[in-house]
C-alpha cells in the first residue's frame, strides 16, 4: 500500500491534475477581474475593502502554483501554496454553508449564475488537498525542471 | 524546510508584480481598495421591478453587480435626473445626462459625455429609484438611436446607492461629499 501511495508516477498525475485545476480556475478570473471581485464579495466575509485586493492577488498566485506543480518549478512551495489556498477555500465554503447564503462559487466561470452547492465544492476541494498532501510527502520531482537543472 | 519558504516567497513575489501589471493594464481592472455595500444592506437586494420594461430592453442590474461595475474607472455612470437633482447628490463620477429635461438642455449635457464615451463603452444608466423611469427612457435611447451596446439600468439608483453608503458626491453642500 505505501509503495502505491508513494508512487513516483502517481505523484507526477496528481501534479498535473491539481496544477491544471488551480490554472483552468485562474484563467477567467484574471480577465475579469471585476467580475471575480463580485464573486468574493458574495462571499460575504472579507471586509469591503480587501475584496479586490484579493481578487486582484489570488488568481496570480492560482495561475503561478499551478504551473509551478505542472512543470516541477519550485514543486514544494507550489503544493504550500495551493494546499494553503484550498484550506481556505473549506473554510470559507463551510462558513457560507452555515450561514445558509445563495452563491455563485465563481470557481472556473462566472457565466454560470446558478447556485453552487458548497457540500460538493468542500468534498472537491478536500480530495485535491489530500493529493496535494501526496505531492507534498512522497514528491521525488520525477519529470520536474527543478530535477533537470539539478 | 527553510528551501519551502523560500519557493513560497518567490511565487507570491511573482504572483504580487504580475496582479499589479494585470490589474493596471486590463480592461476589467478594480479600484485597489474597494467599496461594496455592507453585507446586512446587500441581503435583502434583489433586482428591482420595473413595470414600464419590455422584452429585450438593456439589462438591469443588482446593487452588489453594479458596485462590481463600479470597480472598473472604465464604466460610465449616468445620471438620468434633472440638474438640481443631480446637484442635491449623485453616484460620485456619474455624469449628468438629464433625459426628461428640454431638448436643448439634455444635448448641452450629452455633448460634454458623448466625448468620452466609446461605442464599446460600458454605460450603467439610473435616475432616483424603482419608481422613475428616465434611466430606462435614457438606456433605450443610447442603445437603440446612438448604437451603444454595453448599456446597463441601475433601478435601485440614487435613492439605493446613497442607502448602501457607497461612493457619492454632493455638489450643492459644502464640502462636496
Amino acid at each position: 500500500m505505501k509503495d502505491l501511495i508513494s508512487n513516483k508516477y502517481l505523484t507526477f498525475v496528481l501534479r498535473v491534475i491539481v496544477g491544471f485545476v488551480f490554472c483552468y480556475a485562474a484563467v477567467h478570473k484574471i480577465i475579469h477581474i471585476d467580475l471575480f471581485a463580485r464573486d468574493v464579495y458574495n462571499y460575504q466575509i472579507l471586509p469591503g475593502s480587501l475584496v479586490n485586493l484579493m481578487a486582484v492577488f489570488l488568481p496570480m498566485i492560482e495561475m503561478l502554483a499551478g504551473i509551478g506543480l505542472i512543470l516541477g518549478i519550485y514543486p514544494k512551495g507550489s503544493t504550500v501554496l495551493i494546499a494553503g489556498m484550498l484550506i481556505v477555500f473549506i473554510v470559507a465554503l463551510a462558513i457560507v454553508l452555515s450561514k445558509g447564503i445563495d452563491f455563485n462559487c465563481g470557481c472556473f466561470s462566472h457565466s454560470d449564475r446558478g447556485k453552487s452547492d458548497a457540500v460538493s465544492l468542500i468534498i472537491r476541494d478536500t480530495l485535491l488537498l489530500l493529493a496535494c498532501a501526496q505531492i507534498f510527502f512522497f514528491g521525488k520531482d520525477f519529470l520536474s525542471i527543478q530535477k533537470l537543472r539539478q | 524546510m527553510k528551501r519551502v519558504f523560500i519557493e513560497v516567497a518567490v511565487i507570491l513575489a511573482i504572483s504580487l508584480v504580475l496582479g499589479i501589471l494585470n490589474n493596471t493594464f486590463s480592461h476589467s481592472r478594480v479600484a485597489w481598495i474597494g467599496s461594496w455595500p455592507s453585507f446586512s444592506d446587500s441581503e435583502s437586494d434583489s433586482i428591482w421591478d420595473c413595470l414600464s420594461c419590455e422584452e429585450g430592453d438593456p439589462p438591469s442590474l443588482r446593487l452588489s453587480e453594479v458596485s462590481a461595475l463600479y470597480q472598473n474607472p472604465e464604466v460610465v455612470f449616468l445620471d438620468a435626473r434633472f440638474p438640481e437633482e443631480y446637484e442635491d447628490g449623485h453616484i460620485k463620477g456619474a455624469y449628468l445626462v438629464p433625459f426628461e429635461a428640454d431638448e436643448e438642455e439634455f444635448q448641452y449635457y450629452f455633448d460634454i459625455v458623448s466625448e468620452i464615451l466609446q461605442p464599446s463603452s460600458m454605460i450603467v444608466t439610473y435616475c432616483s429609484g424603482a419608481e422613475c423611469e428616465s434611466s430606462l427612457f435614457l438606456a433605450r435611447y443610447l442603445r437603440d438611436e446612438l448604437g451603444y451596446d454595453s448599456v446597463k439600468i441601475f433601478f435601485g439608483g440614487w435613492r439605493r446607492w446613497e442607502k448602501a453608503g457607497l461612493p457619492v458626491s454632493y455638489p450643492g453642500k459644502e464640502g462636496g461629499e
